[in-house]
């Protein structure tokens, strides 16, 4: 028993120590070599022009909610989804809605697609949530037109794996459009990476312009995108990292959560539509300018197109459009 | 942690009667606690308990092992050893040198300066103060033990935090 009992302890101590040593991820170069041409499409007019809009549909909707007396800070989703649905339609794409009539508000997840050429059934997709509370610049429309431009680029370009583009209902109550799509549509179906925008265009210079959480280190200036995964999406965090490296679009800082983000602790990078996708196992990136951690308008109706960083958004869409494009080739 | 370091100091230099000669003793106990390794590149351990084993010499000197699981931010555990040296009697301070090793999973934190996660144990070194131990007929109680180690997280440091809760023992 001794015999065996140190050497047991010995590789039990030494097997992580030599995973730690594994040799660093590298890009696949067949795959990469579209990047630099996805990149260079991305049209930082055109995607402010998106926000715009979205930021004024939403003023003109009428709340599906209110929140208190703040009669600006209603919760407005139609608008938003109807100019997501004729944007995707004159991108090329099919489109279709996800509609569940359940409980005390149905949802509707509008869904473009573009089906893969060699293995359609492996699906990559890129998201956001529509739905808005107060005045929706930051949270969540430069996310939603992150979502429009990538599918402008990509829409007309073929793939071996198929495409998604998704706009997410009433994430803004507890995900709950999210977690009908990752529970029902998608539960069975072969997800190989997506990525979930929630706030994307918010950036500051300033010191002491970013907040964190006890055992979350973050620098003090928020000028940074925040790459959030999990154990299962922890290729894909490395990924984004290689792809930030060869290109150097935006700073990055990741967050790898702990094993498949179950615990207590990790509950702060739970907070959008990828958390569903993360419960059943599909592997997907957040990307968040980490919203009330940097930005003093969150939720309020101060969150106004002027408060946008029209290069930090377009870098974050080059990141995430080659990100897709890359994994879509794959 | 100046000010317990103080009293141990002073408790154990506290005139005693010549202790006998003693045998080697060998206690267990089980542990419950906090310990979390806070790093530029990572954060791993949390909430928990476990099980150890002590060796007393000579009333003075200890030696210990012991193995926790730890939750909160992941599932992970933690190995401690620890050698040092407590004050005879019913109020039984003690102060050790460790050794913690943790392990399993974690928070990693992506920058310019480690770009790649983490994923092999923390072994760190420092120290752990019992301030609050007291024996009597062969067990032992411990509430509020403090405990502090470094370890290089290039180009940062790595500090493991700990703090007991409750420790109950008992020798053999």
């Amino acid at each position: 028993m001794k015999s065996r009992l140190i050497p047991t302890c010995f590789l039990a101590l030494v097997a992580p120590c030599l995973a730690q040593c594994s040799p660093t991820p590298k890009l696949d170069e067949n795959r990469a070599a579209i990047l630099p041409e996805v990149i260079a499409q991305v049209d930082q007019d055109l995607l402010f022009q998106s926000v715009e809009e979205l930021v004024a549909v939403h003023t003109d909707d009428t709340p599906l909610i209110v929140l208190g007396n703040q009669t600006k800070c209603g919760l407005t989703r139609d608008n938003a989804r109807e100019l997501m649905r004729a944007k995707f339609q004159i991108s090329g794409l099919s489109v279709r809605s996800h509609i569940v009539e359940d409980g005390e508000f149905s949802t509707e997840n509008i869904i473009a697609e573009k089906i893969g050429t060699q293995r359609p059934e492996e699906i990559v997709f890129v998201g956001a949530h529509y739905d808005a509370l107060c005045s929706a610049a930051d949270d969540n429309s430069t996310g939603v037109a992150a979502v429009l431009e990538i599918a402008r680029i990509l829409a007309n370009r073929d793939f071996p794996r198929t495409l998604r583009f998704i706009g997410f209902d009433l994430e803004e109550m507890q995900l709950v459009g999210s977690t009908r799509y990752a529970t029902t549509e998608a539960a069975n179906e072969q997800i190989v990476a997506a990525i979930v925008f929630d706030s994307i265009g918010f950036r500051s210079d300033a010191p002491n312009s970013q907040d964190s959480l006890p055992g979350f280190p973050a620098p003090s200036q928020g000028n940074f995108i925040a790459v959030i995964g999990n154990a299962p999406s922890a290729h894909l965090s490395d990924d984004a990292w290689l792809v930030q490296d060869r290109f150097q679009m935006v700073k990055v800082i990741g967050i790898d959560s702990a094993g498949t983000s179950e615990s207590l602790a990790a509950g702060n990078l739970m907070r959008s539509d990828h958390a569903p996708f993360w419960i059943q196992g599909k592997p997907a990136l957040f990307l968040t300018d980490t919203a009330n951690f940097r930005n003093p308008n969150y939720h309020r109706d101060t969150d106004t197109i002027g408060t946008i960083d029209p290069v930090f958004l377009k870098n974050v869409t080059q990141l995430s459009a080659a990100l897709i494009a890359y994994w879509a080739g794959g | 942690m100046t000010l317990w370091a103080t009293v141990l100091a002073t408790a154990v230099a506290l005139p005693q009667p010549a202790p006998a000669k003693e045998p080697l003793r060998i206690a267990a106990y089980l542990r419950s606690g906090l310990t979390v390794h806070l790093a530029p590149s990572q954060t791993i351990g949390g909430l928990g308990g476990g099980a150890g084993v002590r060796l007393s010499f000579s009333k003075l000197w200890l030696a210990q092992a012991d193995c926790s699981y730890l939750g909160l931010i992941g599932q992970a555990g933690e190995l401690r050893f620890g050698g040092g040296i407590q004050r005879p009697g019913l109020w039984n301070p003690a102060a050790l040198g460790t050794i913690s090793i943790l392990f399993g999973e974690r928070l990693s934190f992506r920058s310019a300066e480690h770009p790649w996660p983490s994923s092999g144990p923390v072994i760190t070194g420092g120290i752990s103060l019992a301030p609050l131990r007291f024996t009597k007929d062969n067990r032992t109680v411990s509430i509020f033990e403090l405990g502090i180690g470094i370890k290089p997280d290039l180009p940062g440091v790595g500090v493991t935090y700990s703090v007991g809760i409750l420790e109950l023992g008992h020798t053999f």
